[in-house]
């Protein structure tokens, strides 16, 4: 049977400490610590209490805590009055609550900065 | 041709007469009849199993308890093409996961004969190499004492013992990708479960195992959670991890037993995962998957 369907939520709690690859098909919430990788095909919401030493890898990302590593998502980031960002982040959106620390380099999706130029040519 | 096993532990001699009269017309009138095995304290499931091989039978039926069910389906060589079947003679939580909760309706069930193919997950005791299946779940941490009545909530004697339920410090590797570590009350490795617990992310056939670990917790919530906790229902209580996993290898604490039910079925360090081949079943309409 559905041997290949989409996983329900992946929950990291506090307290928990994970080092390696964390890898789901469903959408990942951490509110604990992770070291190594993380990879998604959906959604990751990373907490207030979350530490994070990581790549991230995923469809939307939300940032609440802490992420020393690279974020790219081929959808929109948010960087939440809590969260504190020090890596490199690839998306197509991307918001900065005041507050958030963000420290690195942004890259937005080529279709974005495509979209961009058209609007400012129909302008 | 139909092979029942019939185990009627856990029942007197009056019930056990009564469903057997009950659990005989039923046959007859659906016209299943087979070969009827009873489990004996000389004569266990498995061995019953084994007979019911040597007479070619391709349908094995449980009849009793899940504990029977689970005795049978460790006993069924992997090699087998046979269909299980279930009657359960008292209340079961895995004849209400395959919408079966009463002889009638299993009886009725198995001469529809619809199977369907169930994941099966496996632990293996690492020092002993010992492999057991498992249907439901392994539960590790949270022991009750066993005489222990759960259905009142606010019996003395069960809050004293939830309070006093030890933390453990528990070490797992998932998928053989990554380490854990966590300060645990307990947790739950679920393949099937009937859905008491008002979600439904636990399927059977979806090739994985669903893990999930209590934290460590104050009284105040143990006494808030405790109804969650008693039924396992670990999701609804906050702070709860949920891991999806093909395998989990539970490195420590060294003797930390791995239990279905009461019963245990290994002890740390322990291997369990999904089983590569499926069982086949028989399985009512209103199955919970």
């Amino acid at each position: 049977m559905a041997r290949q369907q989409e996983q329900p939520e992946t929950i990291v709690a506090s307290g928990m400490r994970i080092e390696g690859e964390l890898k789901s098909n469903g959408n990942i919430r951490i509110d604990g610590v992770v070291a190594g990788k993380i990879q998604t095909a959906h959604d990751i919401m990373v907490g207030g209490t979350a530490q994070i030493d990581a790549d991230i890898n995923a469809e939307n990302a939300v940032v609440a805590g802490v992420v020393a590593g690279n974020i790219t998502v081929k959808g929109s980031i948010l960087i939440m009055e809590t969260g504190k960002v020090a890596g490199n982040i690839s998306c197509a959106n991307l918001g900065i609550r005041e507050g958030a620390i963000f420290s690195g380099n942004c890259k937005m999706s080529e279709q974005k900065q495509v979209d961009l130029q058209s609007e400012e040519e129909q302008e | 041709m139909y092979y029942y096993i019939v185990d009627p532990k856990n029942l007197s001699q009056r019930q056990f007469e009564r469903v057997q009269n009950q659990l005989y017309s039923s046959l007859s009138e659906f016209r299943i009849s087979g070969e009827v095995s009873r489990v004996t304290a000389l004569r266990s499931a498995a061995q019953l199993v084994l007979s019911a091989e040597s007479h070619r039978a391709k349908n094995i039926i449980a009849v009793g308890s899940d504990d029977t069910l689970h005795d049978v389906v460790n006993a069924v060589p992997d090699d087998e093409e046979i269909t299980i079947g279930f009657i359960p003679l008292q209340p079961s939580s895995f004849g209400n996961m395959l919408g079966i909760n009463s002889i009638s309706s299993a009886v009725k069930t198995i001469a529809a004969r619809r199977t369907i193919l169930l994941d099966l997950g496996s632990v293996i005791q690492t020092k002993v190499n010992q492999k057991t299946l498992f249907l439901k779940n392994l539960t590790f941490g949270m022991e009750l004492k066993s005489d222990l009545n759960k259905g009142n909530l606010y019996s003395f004697k069960l809050i004293s013992q939830l309070f006093n339920l030890p933390n453990i410090e528990v070490n797992f590797i998932g998928d053989r990708k990554f380490q854990g570590t966590n300060t645990l009350l307990g947790g739950v490795v679920f393949n099937s479960r009937d859905q008491a617990c008002g979600s439904s992310f636990v399927n059977p056939a979806d090739g994985v195992l669903d893990v999930l670990l209590l934290p460590k917790l104050s009284k105040y919530q143990i006494f808030k959670y405790r109804k969650h906790l008693l039924s396992e229902c670990l999701e609804n209580i906050p702070g709860v991890s949920i891991l999806h996993l093909k395998k989990l290898e539970i490195l420590g604490p060294e003797g930390l037993t791995l239990r279905v039910g009461t019963r245990v079925l290994a002890k740390a360090p322990a291997t369990i995962q999904i089983e590569p081949r499926k069982l086949k079943i028989i399985a009512g309409r209103e199955r919970m998957f």
